[in-house]
């Protein structure tokens, strides 16, 4: 068994706190300065990060927006459109009973004056046959003394015309 | 003046003379008339003196009354 010196302990110890001088003295600040850097360099990202998660949120957002404003807009288009349609049909209905109207109006016309000439057509054969049949009857029954009587009102008019 | 007398059935020379008197007076001038037949007249006579017309014949009348029927 080996008896532990305390000279030894002591130079050990002494080895140790100069070791540990040495290294502090040679590696602390270099190794603080790593560390900050690196800490520096690590919240810089992060702020990079942070910065572009805004921005992309912002463009979201922007892309939303005009998303739904192109959607309004699109939906405004397409109500416009369909009440064009409508009035578009509507003209063309209205178009339709209108020709429709005088179409009818056209041939009420038509009708109205095939009865006026087929009125006066009956009319007229009407006339002509009654005088036709006045005038057989009167060639049968007329006499000298209607001749005479006829003669007779001409000379007894004032002025004969 | 000279003039046309037709007339739907034959007129005697008499009735002829006094219708060429009547009217002889009332134009003025002495008429004298020239007498034709026309039984298409059915009675009655029509007078021709210049440019007027004396129309006492009822096919004439037949045809107001045709005209009238006509017209309402």
């Amino acid at each position: 068994m080996e008896i532990i010196r305390w000279t030894d302990i002591l130079a050990y110890a002494v080895n140790i706190a100069v070791l540990f001088v040495f290294l502090r003295w040679l590696l602390y600040k270099p190794v603080r300065r790593f560390l900050a850097e690196r800490e520096q360099r690590f919240a810089q990202r992060r702020e990079d990060i942070e910065a572009r998660e805004r921005e992309i949120d912002t463009l979201r957002s922007k892309y939303e927006k005009a998303l739904e404003v192109a959607h309004e807009e699109s939906a405004l288009i397409v109500q416009e459109s369909r009440e064009q349609a409508d009035r578009r049909a509507e003209e063309i209905l209205e178009e339709a009973r209108r020709q429709a109207r005088d179409l009818l109006e056209r041939a009420r016309a038509e009708m109205r004056e095939e009865q006026q000439v087929s009125r006066q057509a009956m009319r007229e054969e009407v006339a002509g046959l009654a005088i036709d049949i006045a005038s057989r009857v009167l060639e049968r029954e007329v006499t000298p003394e209607d001749n005479r009587r006829i003669v007779e009102k001409f000379l007894s008019d004032e002025r004969v015309k | 003046m000279d003039g046309a007398l037709i007339t739907a059935a034959p007129m005697d020379a008499a009735a002829v003379a006094r219708i060429e008197e009547k009217l002889s007076g009332q134009t003025g001038y002495p008429v004298k008339l020239i007498v034709e037949v026309d039984p298409a007249l059915i009675a009655g006579f029509v007078v021709a003196l210049g440019h007027h017309r004396y129309d006492y014949s009822a096919r004439t009348q037949l045809m107001d009354i045709r005209k009238h029927l006509l017209n309402g």
